[in-house]
């Protein structure tokens, strides 16, 4: 069964008098279990894709257009709100790249945690507390005791995400997606954030999305890749052809950009002006 | 060769103030940010300065350029000790070298216009008439790779990468020697990253320019530096030619940093093995006596000379 399906999204937002088309014409299908990478320069459309699963769309200025948006096999384009209500948690989560504005500076880090919990299972408050509780042992946090209790500006960034993380799983959702979750951080706990995600996904089978502009990252991470590129997709293909074959010039551009793989002082393949232009206008 | 900028024994603590019991008790908390740090920039050179977040790499680009006082230690810039100097005797000094910082958006004064920014440093040391500082500041933006249209715009108006290069113009701005990067590319896209670094390996050509690049990311510093300098909580433990240290890097920290860079081949994913800090300090590197050329005893634990340009931190048998 098809966890997402996509059948040609179209994005626009109206901007004063213009149109800005952030996607177009977007299909695409994603299995339960399966690992689905998106990859794009910032401003490609690869975020609002995936926010308008979760509806988190909802500026009156955005027209979503589709022939079929379905998620878990709730189709989101007619009652929406209902429905929504549904997605959340249980069968979608999303982890968000900012992890210190994503927290509620107010309210301690376990707080926030029990109160999804609470929202969406039907339990008490000591029974979330314990389960949220596990949840950062799950993440791998140290001393969860004490971290229960601290607020977001106690912890690290890589602590935060890694709560984000607990957070995100608390309703065991069958889809996690994950938006630029490691580009704030370090490389050696980017190393380990991704390591944790990729290892709770086989574990609980679900299916994950992860976006970034970071092909290492999807190296390390998924299964299929998807390369976005003003709004559209440009490549949809397996992991391994995109490193070996990649077909579009703009990912074999985005994986010459990459510094560092190979000795010696060099300059690094630079994405011109006429290169850009001539895909728009393939577009 | 010649050393530029010259680092000597440097070390910054900070006191760190825990309430009323502090302030009024003799012995203060003090956390060692920089502990005995020894660091050369040669002539035309770029020196990597790698570490995690709190290993004091930012702590030791600050000092280096005077906007940290070090707690003891000697700065010496181009043979002369600014370790001490008054903020007015450092204004001449200041010419010489400048900083570029990560966070463009927040260095920049978001209400002067970018003419306005390239154009303050020449105003703070009295040179060039209006004119030629108008026409010196559209030079600027051609050279970083901006259109001269730009020179009426405010920060807000450009994005992340097109204000590094703004940050990047206003540092050249007094023709400096030694430039201070501190993560300038971290917050960046990778096709914008690999535009800043271009940029920086032209200019550093160009005007013959010493760079000291502080960075968290390895494979960024192996296409722009000559040497690197490995940091982990406030002392250096490895350093050397580039290649060297990929190749042949001794200490675990080092081994870890070189570990976590993401491979480009979905074929050689592995299962990591993260080592704590603990590990990092009990299994400090061991050389046999026929090992070690030269030994560096600046600290309670020595650096040693294991090649011509290959320094470690470890013990002899």
């Amino acid at each position: 069964m098809n966890i997402v399906s996509i059948k040609n999204l179209n994005i626009t937002f109206k901007q004063h008098e213009n149109l800005v088309h952030a996607v177009r014409n977007i299909s695409l299908d994603l299995s339960e279990g399966e690992s689905l990478g998106i990859v794009g320069e910032s401003g490609s459309g690869k975020s609002v894709t995936f926010m308008s699963l979760l509806g988190l769309i909802n500026s009156p200025n955005a027209i979503i257009n589709a022939d079929k948006l379905e998620v878990g096999g709730i189709d989101l384009l007619t009652n929406q709100k209902k429905q929504l209500a549904k997605i959340r948690g249980k069968i979608a989560s999303m982890v968000f790249q900012d992890s210190m504005t994503s927290f509620d500076p107010l309210f301690t880090v376990g707080y926030q945690i029990i109160e999804t919990i609470l929202t969406h299972k039907d339990t008490n408050k000591e029974e979330a507390f314990k389960e949220a509780l596990q949840l950062l042992k799950k993440v791998e946090i140290q001393n969860p005791e004490k971290v229960i209790n601290y607020y977001p500006h106690q912890l690290s960034g890589g602590m935060l995400q890694r709560a984000m993380i607990a957070m995100a799983l608390s309703c065991e959702p069958k889809l996690l997606i994950a938006d630029e979750p490691t580009t704030a951080l370090d490389v050696t706990v980017q190393a380990q954030i991704l390591q944790l995600i990729k290892d709770l996904q086989l574990e609980k089978n679900m299916s994950l999305i992860m976006i970034t502009h970071d092909l290492g990252v999807i190296a390390e991470t998924v299964d299929r890749v998807i390369v976005m590129y003003g709004g559209q997709i440009m490549e949809n293909s397996n992991v391994y052809e995109i490193f070996d074959q990649p077909k579009h010039p703009y990912t074999k551009a985005l994986i010459d950009s990459i510094p560092g793989q190979e000795p010696g002082k060099r300059k690094l393949k630079e994405i011109t002006q006429i290169e850009r232009d001539s895909w728009y206008a393939s577009l | 060769m010649n050393t530029v900028l010259d680092l000597k024994n440097i070390s910054k603590h900070f006191i760190i103030n825990k309430g009323l019991k502090n302030i009024f008790s003799q012995q203060k908390e003090k956390f060692i940010a920089v502990d005995k740090v020894n660091l050369k920039l040669e002539s035309k050179k770029v020196l990597g300065l790698v570490g995690e977040s709190g290993s004091g790499k930012s702590t030791c680009g600050l000092m280096a350029m005077r906007l940290l006082n070090p707690s003891s230690g000697n700065i010496i810039l181009e043979n002369n000790n600014i370790t001490t100097l008054k903020n007015y005797e450092l204004k001449s000094y200041r010419k010489k070298m400048q900083i570029i910082f990560q966070d463009s958006y927040s260095s920049l004064n978001p209400m002067m216009t970018l003419a306005q920014i390239i154009i303050e440093p020449f105003v703070i040391h009295n040179l060039h008439t209006l004119n030629e500082r108008q026409e010196l500041a559209k030079e600027l933006l051609n050279k970083v790779g901006l259109d001269k249209t730009y020179h009426n715009r405010y920060p807000h108006e450009l994005s992340g990468g097109e204000r590094q290069r703004v940050s990047i113009a206003r540092a050249l701005a007094l023709k400096p020697t030694i430039l201070v990067a501190d993560e300038p590319t971290s917050a960046l896209d990778v096709c914008v990253k690999a535009q800043v670094i271009n940029l920086l390996h032209d200019l550093q050509e160009e005007m013959g320019l010493s760079i000291l690049f502080i960075s968290h990311e390895l494979n960024v510093l192996r296409s722009l530096a000559d040497t690197i300098s490995v940091m982990y909580r406030g002392r250096i433990v490895e350093e050397g030619d580039t290649e060297i240290i990929f190749s042949n890097a001794k200490h675990p920290y080092t081994k870890s940093l070189l570990d976590a860079i993401p491979s480009l081949n979905p074929n050689n994913r592995k299962k990591r093995n993260f080592i704590s800090a603990e590990e990092i300090e009990t299994n400090i590197p061991k050389f046999s006596k026929d090992d070690v050329i030269a030994n560096i005893h600046s600290h309670h634990k020595q650096l040693i000379q294991i090649n011509e340009n290959h320094f470690v931190e470890g013990v002899v048998n």
